[in-house]
């Protein structure tokens, strides 16, 4: 937790500071301290997006990136009169209302993991965009989009599908560069990453509120509520780090541009906009042009009105310059129109919505777990709503008598912009596109409600801004209590596995894993069996696993399964034991790594795969061991792996309460609808100790009990398709056992609130399966195996 | 009393009602309190009364097939505001497992017609004309199964009957209305 969520955030922070009083110097003039920040951040997408545009130069993007910062440190220590030298933050007047606000937008983006109690990430199953924006990181921050060298695998079929079709990668750099220098997995740095973003968000939102907002705790409030646009705090919990990164970049552009047509300065006044500009183009590639262009068009137009022509063309001639100085390494590596931009203006391109968002959404409060759908509550939700755009009308009237132009180009240029991206473009981008600039409308309707309260009617503006603060926070709790957290331990466990089997690839994970194949498990060339493959994995049966689906090893043909030499297999009752010619390597909670020696191919002729889907193990007919040992011929032997059965209860069967249901009649599971306790017996044939798995997913605590006593308990836990939570392991006498199933309720924690998942069955399954013995008899002697409960039957020439 | 006194008056009167209308809606809405009995609740009995009273609270229309006695309507809501009302013939409980009894779900869907329409795409099929404006599509995997929507709307209506072709007759007779009529 301490590096995550404390050491990566203050570098990151210490970074932007330090890059950010290098554009100041550059610049020429303070900046305000609220900027330097967030300034320096759009400094680092810059940077490291020149460097990263070639793999030659890509591993200078995190030094460089770090002697700016110490650059511009030094070069904000003046020298003192007489002697000595002025620390960089001498004479500043710090925005203390600013900087806690800004601290509390980074609690509340960081509650949903940290109030888990593990560095893990959001939006696990839901959408897991997220295991490539880790492959992204992994890759470009060494490489650039540069691919060569690495061998078949889903993590370069991922980079393959992306890179060298120019996604742009400009959110996630200043990731990398924290990656690199914290030397933590990315996986457990997304959030913190999120969380550094929304609360330089927050500063930049306390300085655009400036103009209307008077009061600094007012403004600070203004700034907190902002930052935290419902959507953008739902996009938040699901690996959005784009929509993220690019609501922070439209902001400081915002905040920015407005220096740029300062009078008085000289053609270095454009610096700071041209560089905000490159960072946003960086992070979206030419699309960012629909915020770019709007808010440089807004203050042309005020530079154009109060100067003339020629002064803005002094001013723009530069900013143009720079910017193509600046952005043309990375947009032309991007590729200026690439195709994974383009491509995306299908109106039925939905990616993972159940369907176009709401317009109404952009206003910032949508009180609901999965922002996808309704409201819980339509009737409030309307009134708040409705509430926030009377506030943002009213913000806009009092700006625009005062003049508060900042505001309003920040607010008219996100959502000229958001809005136009909205209706010509797909759903899917569209949604991203109203969460990025969905602060400036909440922006402006709490600093509308603020200014209100100041200059208006006090009671009246105040209850307004609670209101819609209140909406926006309700909204969020929301999203918090229904998050979709990944397993920490689980993912863990395959951080620890990838090391160790480092170059001992090809490797096949027959999980739908993305954070496997595409990340954890990359050194070791992993192959997903149902995702992004690069070779074809045939099924026995015919065809190819489906998306997202698990197959037991069984199920896949024989010579495709042999190309892998090692196997990463999720612990599962269902699991067989790989062919022969693998061995388990690597025992652990969640997985098991079986592996095959370097040049073993071509030793067996056929397997015969034996039981079903939670019994892989049967009885074969003795014919089939007749077969078998025809094929392997006078001089070879049969092979056979032996398993005790499997015990499975079904759920449906159990003493259970009434609201918990089974997904359709007659299946072996339940949907726990709330806390209980499910009573069901068991038969079991033979003495020994059994692992006690249960199939589907849960959220809150799930205790099993044998007989009384507590096996074990297991919480937050989402699981792909027909995978088993494992409560651990019990010695059981032959005979009748009671297992009891007891539901803890929602609590405050987050992800306790979202609707449960199926679970059941529950399954036995003997330890000694895990890794069953091997029996080889000679071919002549292959009907000594009749009778006997076997995996699979092998002909070994 | 001076214009500015009047105003601090008239404000906070305003800002009384904001708060009393955000406070009676949240109670009325449902949304207050414990969410799991509020919004997500397990299969029971119902009676019409009861029905108009969810239909408030859900933020959105459900529908229904009319009173059909002796069946006893069950109720059963799931969290993200998706509602089925099944027809249970006597001595049936809430909750059995048994799915051969007409059932009406009604889910929340962002312009249904148009989700609709990308649906029987999907499926290479059409949607039909329905009742009103609205549209209809047969379920290509279940026959038992046809989907509504109308046009405006944002609520996805599905008619479930065992007995072949009885889904889409209710459909057409107009009996599939919203429980507030």
């Amino acid at each position: 937790m301490l590096v995550p969520w404390v050491l990566f955030p203050v570098l990151l922070t210490a970074l932007c500071l330090g890059c950010g009083l290098l554009l100041e110097a550059c610049f020429g003039r303070p900046l305000a301290g609220l900027l330097l920040a967030p300034a320096g951040f759009v400094v680092i997408t810059v940077i490291a997006g020149v460097f990263t545009s070639r793999g030659e130069t890509a591993p200078l993007a995190t030094p460089l990136v770090v002697v700016a910062a110490l650059t511009g440190a030094g070069l904000a220590c003046r020298p003192r009169e007489g002697r000595g030298w002025v620390a960089p933050w001498a004479g500043r007047q710090p925005d203390g209302w600013a900087i806690a606000a800004a601290l509390a937008v980074f609690a509340v983006f960081a509650a949903p993991v940290v109030l888990s109690g593990n560095p893990t990430f959001t939006g696990y199953i839901k959408l897991d965009d997220t295991a490539t924006w880790m492959a992204f990181v992994d890759r470009v921050m060494d490489h650039g989009r540069d691919l060569s060298g690495l061998a078949p695998s889903t993590y370069q079929t991922t980079l393959n599908v992306n890179l060298p079709q120019g996604y742009p990668v400009g959110a996630f750099l200043p990731l990398g560069v924290g990656q690199q220098l914290t030397g933590s997995d990315v996986a457990w740095l997304v959030q913190p990453y999120m969380a550094t973003m929304a609360a330089l968000l927050a500063l930049c939102l306390c300085w655009l509120a400036r103009p209307l907002v008077s009061s600094p705790p007012l403004r600070a409030l203004v700034g907190f509520g902002a930052a935290q646009s419902a959507l953008l705090y739902a996009y938040s919990l699901w690996g959005g780090i784009k929509e993220v990164a690019v609501a922070l970049a439209i902001a400081a552009l915002a905040a920015l541009v407005p220096l740029a047509v300062q009078k008085g300065l000289s053609w270095r006044a454009v610096v700071p906009a041209a560089v905000a500009t490159t960072a946003l183009l960086t992070m979206v590639g030419s699309g960012g042009l629909v915020w770019v262009a709007p808010i440089l068009a807004l203050a042309a137009l005020g530079l154009w009105r109060r100067e003339g022509v020629r002064e803005l063309a002094f001013r723009a001639g530069p900013l143009l310059v720079l910017v193509a100085v600046l952005g043309i390494p990375a947009l032309f590596a991007a590729g200026v129109f690439s195709p994974t931009q383009g491509g995306l203006t299908n109106a039925s391109e939905l990616g993972n919505l159940f369907g176009p968002l709401k317009i109404a959404q952009y206003v910032g409060i949508w009180p609901t777990g999965d922002f996808r759908g309704a409201t819980i509550n339509g009737a409030l939700a309307g009134f708040l709503i409705a509430l926030a755009i009377l506030a943002a009308v009213a913000g806009a009237v009092l700006g625009w008598r005062r003049r508060a132009w900042e505001p309003l180009i920040y607010f008219a240029g996100a959502t000229v912009g958001s809005v136009a991206v909205f209706i010509y473009s797909s759903p899917w981008v569209g949604a991203k596109a109203l969460a990025s600039g969905s602060p400036a409308f909440l922006l402006l309707a709490l600093a509308g409600a603020a200014a209100f309260a100041i200059k208006v009617e006090r009671i009246l503006g105040a209850t307004v801004l609670a209101l819609v603060l209140a909406g926006v926070l309700w909204s969020n709790a929301l999203g918090y209590h229904d998050v979709w957290l990944a397993p920490y331990d689980q993912l863990h466990e395959l951080e620890a596995i990838g090391p160790e089997i480092d170059g001992q690839g090809p490797t096949l994970m027959t999980e739908y894993s993305p954070y496997g194949t595409r990340h954890f498990l990359r050194s070791a060339d992993a192959e997903g069996v149902s995702e992004l493959r690069y070779r074809p994995i045939p099924l026995r049966e015919g065809g190819e696993a489906e998306d997202g689906s698990w197959v037991d090893t069984d199920q896949i043909a024989l010579p495709a399964l042999l190309t892998y030499r090692t196997l990463v297999l999720r612990r599962n009752p269902g699991q067989s034991r790989p062919p022969s010619v693998y061995s388990l390597i690597r025992h652990g909670e969640y997985y098991d790594v079986w592996q095959r020696p370097p040049d073993a191919t071509e030793e067996i002729a056929e397997l015969f795969p034996l039981g079903i889907f939670e019994e892989p193990g049967a009885e074969p007919e003795c014919s089939l061991l007749a077969e078998a040992a025809g094929l392997a011929g006078p001089e070879g032997t049969v092979a056979a792996a032996e398993r005790r059965p499997n015990v499975s209860a079904s759920l449906s069967d159990s003493e259970h309460p009434e609201d918990w249901t089974p997904t359709e009649a007659g299946s072996p599971d339940l949907v726990p609808r709330g806390a209980g306790l499910a009573r069901v017996d068991v038969s079991v044939p033979i003495a020994g100790r059994y692992g006690v798995f249960l199939q589907g997913s849960i959220r809150n605590r799930l205790h099993v009990y044998v007989e009384g006593r507590e096996v074990g308990s297991v919480a937050q836990q989402l699981n792909g398709n027909r995978q088993f939570l494992y409560f651990g392991s019990v010695s059981l006498a032959a005979g009748e056992h009671e297992v009891e199933l007891r539901l803890e309720g929602q609590n405050l924690g987050p992800g306790s609130g979202a609707p449960p998942e199926p679970i059941g069955p529950l399954v036995l399954s003997p330890v000694r399966n895990e890794d069953p013995p091997l029996r080889e008899v000679a071919a002549a002697d292959a009907q000594s195996l009749c009778g006997r409960n076997l995996d699979w039957v092998e002909a070994l020439p | 009393m001076s214009g500015r006194g009047d105003r601090r008056v008239l404000g906070a009167v305003a800002a009384g009602l904001l708060v009393a209308v955000a406070i009676g809606l949240a109670i009325v809405g449902g949304s207050g309190g414990d969410r799991a009995i509020a919004v997500e609740t397990p299969p029971h009995f119902v009676d019409a009364h009861e029905l108009g009273e969810l239909e408030a609270s859900l933020g959105h229309s459900a529908y229904w097939a009319g009173e059909r006695p002796p069946a006893r309507l069950e109720l059963r809501q799931e969290a993200e505001g998706s509602v089925y009302l099944r027809y249970l013939p006597p001595g049936v409980k809430p909750g059995d497992p048994d799915q051969t009894y007409l059932t009406i779900g009604t889910y929340p869907v962002v312009d249904a017609v148009a989700a609709l329409e990308r649906s029987a795409a999907e499926s290479e099929v059409e949607v039909e004309p329905g009742p009103g404006d609205g549209v209809v599509l047969r379920n290509p995997d279940s026959r038992g199964s046809v989907y509504l929507a109308y046009p405006g709307s944002d609520v996805q209506i599905e008619v479930y009957d065992p007995v072949p072709g009885r889904s889409l007759h209710l459909i057409r007779s107009g009996a599939i209305v919203p429980v507030g009529g």
